[in-house]
């Protein structure tokens, strides 16, 4: 039973980590799901779901490497983004277990919360600090729309989560 | 929430926010050359976004084919096999007709520049959280590319190399506020400093600040890099398009269309070596005396914030 439990469980875990670089690899892609040149943050919304069905570990480790796969193509200081989405989605699972019921709606707030937190704070120290004239223009025609973007497809990821999970987990405890 | 703090999953949430920490500081130490995580990093993620990224190229002349042949079956049905046969070769022969293009150009501005030094890549990735059209090209130290070395395309500058990994790079290019361009009118030889502005990027534009009062450049003039230890002298960056004074009347600024299209720039030249290369501008004088074209290149890139916070 616990063998059969480690290895759908490895099993499970071996399917997100795919999927993840799978979306890592298309939001870095141009074009590709581009809407006027806003593409989402797809393992942003990915992670978040992760992490409001499989717990705190999960949601951590999955939370850090997600987060460093965004430093790796974006300005930021490589851990800066795995620092931000550790500490994130460590503390959205710990509301989905004790506060929150997991829903689409709590979805779209807990994964809508942590994409703002993080735009706002890498737009801050990268655009806002250095004075650069109207800096007001990258929030509203680029991290706004991206946000709403990243946003629209946390339930999709959450049923495709829920999914996974369901599959997996029936599976040892059948 | 006092039970959560004294778990094992919370003191290994701590290792890895410590680690996280850590690897910030080891960024922030190495200056845009990517550390030993993100080069492991880079390799993991490399061939996945080589494929999205031959699989994206596949589908888009694939969606164009099909539109072709549509609009070709209502015309005519009979034909349609024929057609599409003969598209798939057309595809083929503009896939080969743009890469002899390429190269053409490649071989036209080797041949200008005998001391530079190219290696042709190709663009694997925006990231959708970059702004002012920075990407990620397949080549890095494996290759020879370096931090800081220029990026080119046929038509002029696009930018410069702002971290290097194994086999990826992270290119800024000219519409970055934070990377300046020492350049010069080529018409009137007046120097001034290229960088991109936030409104000016939307319209595609950059501008060249530090103009003289009384500069003659004219709109249509044609801008160049006035070389340095960053950037070799004469590259194309672009046409002016507008002439404004600066806010605070003492000298000029011009709104300039760069000559190459970043925003959807497929293949590059990174210059990994040209003749000046790496020498600072006092010594540079010194050696070569060329006090009047070096003056602008001394703020370049280096010094920027986005170069500092990229790092």
């Amino acid at each position: 039973m616990i063998r059969k439990k480690r290895f759908w469980n490895s099993v499970k875990y071996g399917i997100y980590g795919l999927i993840l670089l799978v979306l890592y690899a298309l939001q870095t892609t141009a074009g590709a799901f581009e809407i006027f040149g806003i593409r989402p943050i797809w393992v942003l919304s990915f992670t978040v779901a992760v992490s409001m069905c499989e717990g705190i570990m999960a949601g951590a480790v999955f939370g850090a490497v997600s987060g460093l796969l965004c430093d790796l193509g974006s300005q930021a200081l490589f851990g800066f983004n795995g620092l931000l989405m550790l500490c994130g989605c460590a503390a959205i699972s710990l509301l989905s277990i004790f506060l929150i019921k997991v829903s689409w709606k709590s979805a779209l707030l807990l994964g809508g919360g942590l994409a703002a937190v993080r735009a706002l704070l890498e737009f801050f120290f990268f655009y806002g600090l250095w004075g650069y004239e109207n800096v007001h223009l990258i929030l509203i025609h680029s991290v706004f729309p991206m946000l709403i973007y990243t946003v629209f497809w946390m339930p999709v990821f959450l049923l495709l989560v829920r999914k996974i999970k369901e599959k997996c987990d029936g599976r040892w405890e059948e | 929430m006092k039970d959560f703090l004294k778990t094992k999953t919370f003191k290994i949430i701590l290792g890895l926010a410590v680690l996280m920490c850590a690897f910030m500081i080891r960024a922030a130490y190495t200056e845009g050359v990517a550390t030993f995580a993100q080069r492991i990093m880079g390799v993991v993620v490399y061939p996945f976004q080589r494929v999205a990224t031959d699989i994206s190229a596949g589908v888009t002349s694939m969606l164009q084919g099909h539109l072709r042949t549509e609009q070709l079956q209502e015309e005519n049905e009979q034909l349609k096999e024929e057609i599409q046969q003969l598209q798939d070769q057309l595809l083929d022969y503009e896939s080969i007709k743009n890469e002899n293009q390429l190269y053409q150009k490649f071989l036209d501005i080797k041949e200008q520049n005998a001391d530079f030094e190219f290696c042709p890549s190709m663009v694997i990735g925006r990231d959708a959280n970059s702004q002012f059209g920075s990407f990620v090209i397949d080549k890095g130290t494996l290759q020879g590319v370096s931090k800081q070395d220029p990026v080119i395309t046929s038509d002029g500058l696009i930018g410069v190399i702002e971290e290097v990994g194994l086999t990826y790079s992270r290119v800024i290019t000219i519409y970055d506020p934070g990377l300046n361009v020492g350049a010069y009118v080529s018409r009137t030889r007046d120097t001034g400093i290229v960088s991109g502005a936030v409104d000016a990027e939307e319209e595609g534009e950059c501008r060249m600040t530090y103009l003289p009062r009384d500069s003659g450049a004219a709109i249509g003039d044609m801008v160049l890099t006035s070389g340095g230890n960053i950037f070799p002298k004469g590259l194309k960056i672009g046409t002016i398009m507008e002439i404004q004074q600066e806010g605070h009347g003492v000298s000029l600024y011009a709104v300039v269309e760069p000559f190459a299209s970043i925003q959807d720039v497929k293949d590059v030249f990174v210059i990994i070596s040209f003749a000046g290369q790496g020498i600072e501008i006092g010594e540079d004088l010194q050696n070569a005396g060329e006090t009047q074209e070096n003056g602008g290149e001394s703020a370049s890139g280096a010094e920027s914030p986005s170069a500092e916070a990229g790092q």
